[in-house]
């Protein structure tokens, strides 16, 4: 036989021989068909191909989560900061006392009438929490829905429908006993009538109001006004969906 | 059903030589063998397409399967020490000459478990010294130390058999 490079020789100089000879004696028992073996490599594929599918969508998931946490520490900074300050005075505080309303015109708000527009605040002592309301507005398009959507809101109004109404339209979250019955709130009455997306002033409704001042984007732009460039800005604060000044 | 990718005849041609590969390099279980040669199968189909296309696919599965024994031994020790205690290889031969295989297999069980994988590669596998060194990530040399160092021992043992 062809010895390896040891060059053993002797009286077992076969022993290669041997045991390639006796390994032939060795019954090797049926095993599992072919089938059955195809059988279980697709299925570990598939097992194995489900993992990588979890671990993946687990990478990804992280990954974001670790997006958002690196992002999310601006956003709590801002949300918990000092109040967005209006006419140098912190939104929330009022001169009124607790559990009175104040309400306040700011001179970026306009109502599409041109009156002045603002908002209302009621303060609760010892609560840090705050609601902002965003009341309904109605869209002026034309002349049934310019006769339908409110134009002004003031003292007068907030008095009317918020104070003396216990909360009035957000009865069942400011009034008393309501879930946000001891939050501080702050309501944004909508009077821009076009959804804030539009700037246009003069506007002469076709057999409705004329001089319509639709300020929506400067008005809008109040709920922004504290808040840096750059920094996204919370969603929701300004939606369109309730048409309102807030 | 047609044998498309090869692998049928493979395994036909394959397999009794792997088990009995894999018995001797577990020390002489040869049902224990058998489950780990379909084991190593079964992992060789999941990507056979590049297994066949390598220089030996069944030294490959060999390994694969001595993997997976080492594997299966680590977590069972118990079972190991019971394997030991219960060899040898000579059990399972079954010709008219059982009595030299008995004492041949009751020899390489008692070699280390790193030269009875060298002996398996080579004499039962048939692998040259250099694709059993490539296979096991050494240097030549080293495979024909062992070899070598195999022989030795196993001619002393069978000499005191003799005697």
């Amino acid at each position: 036989m062809a010895e390896d490079s040891t060059g053993d020789v002797g009286a077992f100089d076969d022993l290669g021989e041997r045991i390639a000879a006796a390994a032939e004696l060795i019954d090797a028992p049926e095993g599992a068909p072919v089938v059955e073996l195809r059988r279980r490599a697709r299925r570990r594929v598939r097992r194995r191909r489900s993992v990588q599918a979890v671990a993946a969508a687990a990478a990804v998931g992280l990954a974001a989560v670790a997006a958002v946490q690196l992002v999310r520490p601006a956003q709590r900074e801002v949300m918990v900061a000092e109040p967005p300050v209006i006419e140098d005075r912190p939104l929330g505080t009022s001169p009124g006392a607790s559990g009175e309303w104040t309400w306040r015109d700011v001179d970026t708000m306009t109502s599409r009438t041109g009156s002045p527009a603002g908002y209302g605040v009621r303060t609760t002592a010892g609560a840090d929490d705050l609601l902002i309301y965003l009341t309904d507005e109605g869209v002026c398009l034309d002349a049934p829905t310019c006769d339908e959507a409110r134009a002004h809101f003031g003292a007068e109004e907030l008095q009317r429908e918020f104070v003396d109404a216990n909360g009035g339209p957000a009865a069942g979250l400011i009034g008393e006993g309501a879930p946000f019955g001891d939050w501080n709130v702050v309501v944004v009455p909508g009077v821009t009538g076009d959804l804030f997306v539009g700037r246009r002033s003069g506007v002469d409704v076709p057999g409705g109001p004329s001089a319509q001042r639709f300020e929506g984007p400067p008005t809008c732009r109040w709920c922004s006004i504290s808040w840096p460039r750059r920094r996204p800005r919370p969603l929701g604060w300004c939606s369109p969906d309730r048409a309102s000044a807030g | 059903m047609a044998d498309a990718d090869g692998f049928d005849e493979f395994y036909a041609a394959s397999r009794p030589r792997l088990v009995r590969a894999l018995t001797v390099a577990c020390g002489g279980d040869v049902d224990v063998a058998a489950d780990a040669t379909d084991e190593a199968l079964v992992r060789a189909l999941e990507r056979w397409g590049r297994v066949r296309a390598m220089e030996s696919p069944e030294a490959w599965v060999f390994s694969v399967g001595r993997n997976h024994l080492r594997r299966r031994f680590r977590r069972r020790s118990t079972e190991k020490r019971l394997l030991d205690r219960q060899r040898p290889l000579a059990a399972h031969a079954r010709s008219a000459d059982s009595a030299d295989a008995m004492a041949l297999w009751g020899a390489v069980a008692e070699l280390s478990t790193r030269d009875r994988d060298i002996v398996a590669y080579r004499y039962v596998l048939g692998l040259t010294e250099a694709e059993v060194a490539e296979e096991l990530g050494v240097a030549t040399g080293t495979v024909s130390a062992a070899l070598s160092r195999a022989r030795r021992r196993l001619r002393s043992d069978l000499a005191e058999g003799v005697a």
